[in-house]
């Protein structure tokens, strides 16, 4: 037998035990990689526009009767790889922040407790798994009431940052050893929204952590695709760190939606370009190595956008907002929920919990299992969501 | 108050009630009235006098105290310019009553606001501090469970226009007023205050003039404001203010707007707080004295998490040597990654000794003794990982033990 053709006859394999053993409500996703709108990404400037509504305009895309927006051309190109989300509720407060814990969490703020995110959640339920990444993200959700030091995220502020602290390994190996002595005056809060520091430490002094870390080792091509901006290339740190570290979860925010003090606009229209690189350079690439399969990629955000232009700004709207989900087991080339000329769910919309719940579900994980506080209260994933057949909808067979 | 000497040999033994070490004691105190962690020769010379009112003593006359009161002062009133923040230095150098600088600041410091716009802000920003709770709230809409509406935030936000009224924003939801309608300064609980507002008035702002007055309209403001016998509302919560800032928020229990149902006895420590405000003729420097000799200092509470000026002062304390480039540090809840990239900037240029004395850092980090198990473990990993003593600052600086006030 040639043993080059042994690795790719393994993917074989596993793609079909993969299929066969896929209920029709569930995905095949072995990560995710959640890209993250923050500051309330405008729907209709997005993945939810409607003819004559705003300055972006229309672009085809190869799915029957799915436009999206003019500024995102790109990926109308990969839209029959992908899967719209029309529908999604959000838009809990005026304060994003208090919307991203909604979106992020299932569960609204409560003085009493902290609730772990989504990527918290899927790092408690692979425990055998590497660990979870935050990059580019000022979210302040984290492990909640789950411990810090196992469900916690690896936070990476920017691609640049990891650069200039993760060159020398055997540093990092011998400050591992020494961190062990001082664990015990690290003992990490119930309620900590930091990252895990030993956790950190320990990726930082690995093989796997170096390699996955070094993206500048990528092709100019590659590097390029993904485009010259922080979004970009943290799409591209995202891509290196599943396809290396393991990482069950990958969260990359894009910052700046609510343009406060700046052209609305031109804003909206500056960030579109760099989502449009990152997520289209992101299904190419993934696609390329055979990744998308087994990677959910999500591009989601907390609030919505009024459709009336006021002041030359759309204001947040406190209803619904757009989502799209790539790979991962879902089904292509479809959208899910209809809105009204405002912008309005006209059918039934999913709920922060079920969206949680659909991740969980492409990972083959329960998100109706409950765990419990350290205060005896059950929590699940898949907070008040009344699934209404929306699993058979996004994994279901064609 | 009350005055606990310690035994000088009491290095364990604990202060009464029995809950908090003199070491603990020390860290806390300096957290509060210093901003920072003690150094070792301040947390070495308060176990040798074991003097808890010499302490506090030496710690009101101390310059970061100073520093610290003035930016209780510059988060309370939101100041901002050169001016205002020269202006609070003066009055906590000479140490002026809270009522006289509260009329100071309102009565003739304060620039009026030009636009309707500025004074919703600043009541916005300040409501809060000065009232209680809901102003932050009330300027939407009404508040969902304290007693007030938004019409009294426009009306209260008129004394702090120039011309003594603001008009209905856009955003008004009630039938009480309509949106570009007049509303005149009046003050929402205590002695009713209001200012009169002629037609001839709005015609004069109309026409790009100002109103005048024969009182401007800040100056009765802060004198309805500082009438603390028959308005107890603001100094209730200005109390409330330096408890929290004193011992955590653990004592920001219920403070509820007049009329409120119910309406709740103040907790006793607020209440206590209160009358020696009143004791003192509203003393700054008095109450901060007793509240840090108080019972209440010897507490446990669970830690609370320092804010990033606490933690970078606290570094330079340790060091002994300013931290340059203070304003783009990171803070302490900031990720590991950012927070090590700053440990490798600071750590790289201070000269450590060659052996590690561990009971030294120790004293200058965490104010206290390692046990003899701390010791023995950090060194042997020291000394099997031949990292430098630095590394010892960087996991300490880096740990929730340091990054927390007991």
């Amino acid at each position: 037998m040639n043993l080059r053709a042994f690795p790719s006859l393994l993917h074989c394999g596993i793609a079909l035990f993969v299929t066969l053993s896929q209920a029709d409500d569930t995905g095949t996703a072995r990560r995710v990689i959640y890209l993250n709108m923050l500051g309330g990404m405008s729907q209709w400037e997005s993945f939810d526009p409607k003819p004559g509504n705003g300055p972006a305009g229309l672009t085809e895309t190869p799915v029957d009767r799915l436009q999206i927006s003019g500024w995102l051309p790109k990926s109308g190109k990969i839209m029959d790889r992908c899967l719209v989300l029309r529908s999604v509720r959000s838009g809990f407060d005026h304060v994003p922040e208090n919307s991203q814990y909604v979106r992020l969490t299932g569960y609204t703020r409560r003085a009493t407790v902290t609730h772990p995110d989504i990527g918290s959640w899927v790092k408690y339920h692979s425990p055998n798994r590497g660990p979870w990444f935050r990059i580019h993200s000022d979210v302040k959700t984290g492990s909640g009431f789950l411990p810090a030091e196992t469900c916690g995220p690896i936070v990476i502020p920017t691609p640049q940052s990891v650069q200039s602290i993760s060159g020398d390994r055997s540093l990092w190996e011998k400050r591992n050893e020494l961190a062990s002595a001082f664990s015990h005056l690290s003992v990490a809060s119930l309620h900590s929204d930091g990252d895990s520091s030993r956790a950190a430490t320990r990726f930082l002094a690995s093989e796997v952590g170096l390699t996955s870390l070094d993206w500048k080792e990528e092709a100019a091509g590659v590097q390029q695709a993904y485009g010259d901006h922080n979004f970009g290339k943290s799409c591209l740190l995202a891509r290196r760190l599943a396809e290396n570290a393991d990482a069950c979860f990958i969260e990359v925010g894009l910052d700046g939606w609510e343009a406060e003090g700046v052209d609305y606009f031109e804003n909206t229209r500056k960030l579109c370009a760099q989502l449009d690189d990152g997520f289209s350079a992101l299904i190419a690439d993934l696609e390329k190595r055979n990744m998308l399969e087994e990677t959910l990629v999500i591009i989601s955000t907390e609030i919505g956008r009024t459709e009336a232009i006021t002041d030359k700004r759309r204001k947040f709207q406190l209803s619904h907002s757009c989502a799209v989900l790539a790979g991962g087991g879902i089904r292509k080339g479809i959208v899910i929920g209809e809105t009204g000329p405002r912008g309005r769910a006209t059918g039934k919309a999913i709920s922060p919990g079920a969206f949680n719940a659909i991740i969980a579900k492409a990972l083959r994980i329960d998100p109706f299992e409950t765990v419990y506080s350290p205060s005896r209260r059950p929590f699940v994933i898949g907070k008040d969501a009344k699934p209404e057949g929306i699993f058979q909808e996004v994994f279901g067979k064609d | 108050m009350l005055g606990i000497a310690l035994p000088s040999s009491a290095y364990s033994q604990k202060v009464a009630p029995e809950v908090v070490t003199p070491f603990e004691l020390s860290r806390r105190l300096h957290f509060r009235l210093l901003g920072r962690i003690p150094e070792r020769a301040e947390v070495e010379q308060f176990i040798a006098d074991a003097d808890w009112n010499g302490l506090v003593d030496r710690l009101l006359a101390h310059q970061d105290n100073l520093r610290v009161r003035e930016e209780f002062w510059i988060d309370l009133l939101t100041l901002e310019g050169p001016e205002d923040l020269k202006w609070i230095e003066e009055q906590v150098k000479a140490n002026t009553p809270i009522d006289e600088r509260l009329h100071s600041w309102f009565a003739r410091q304060r620039p009026a606001s030009k636009t309707d716009e500025e004074a919703f802000l600043y009541l916005e920003e300040t409501g809060n501090n000065l009232f209680g709770v809901g102003y932050d709230c009330t300027r939407c809409h009404d508040h969902p469970f304290e007693n007030v509406r938004q019409k009294q935030f426009l009306e209260l936000a008129g004394f702090f226009q120039k011309n003594g009224f603001v008009h209905a924003p856009n955003l008004y939801y009630y039938d009480d007023a309509t949106p570009g309608e007049v509303i005149p300064a009046r003050t929402p609980f205590g002695p009713e205050l209001r200012i009169r507002v002629s037609k001839r008035d709005i015609e004069a702002v109309r026409a790009g003039k100002e109103v005048k007055r024969k009182i401007p309209p800040a100056e009765e403001f802060a004198g309805w404001l500082t009438n603390f016998r028959e308005n107890p509302q603001i100094l209730h919560a200005i109390t409330v203010k330096y408890v929290d800032w004193l011992w955590g928020p653990h004592h920001l229990s219920d403070i509820r707007l007049p009329g409120a149902d119910p309406m709740l006895p103040p907790p006793p420590e607020i209440a206590e707080a209160v009358r020696i405000l009143k004791g003192s003729s509203y003393n700054e420097e008095t109450l901060l004295r007793e509240l840090s000799t108080h019972s209440i200092a010897t507490e446990k509470y669970p830690p609370l998490q320092i804010s990033k000026r606490q933690w970078l002062r606290s570094i330079e304390a340790a060091l002994s040597k300013p931290v340059e480039d203070l304003e783009s540090s990171p803070g302490p809840d900031k990720s590991f990654i950012e927070q090590s990239r700053f440990m490798d900037q600071i750590l790289v240029d201070h000269s450590f000794a060659d052996h590690a004395d561990i009971d030294d850092v120790f004293l200058r980090t965490l104010s206290r003794f390692p046990s003899e198990e701390e010791s023995a473990k950090i060194l042997e990993a020291l000394q099997d990982s031949e990292l430098p003593v630095s590394e010892i600052y960087r996991n300490i600086f880096l740990s929730h033990e340091f990054k927390s006030i007991p």
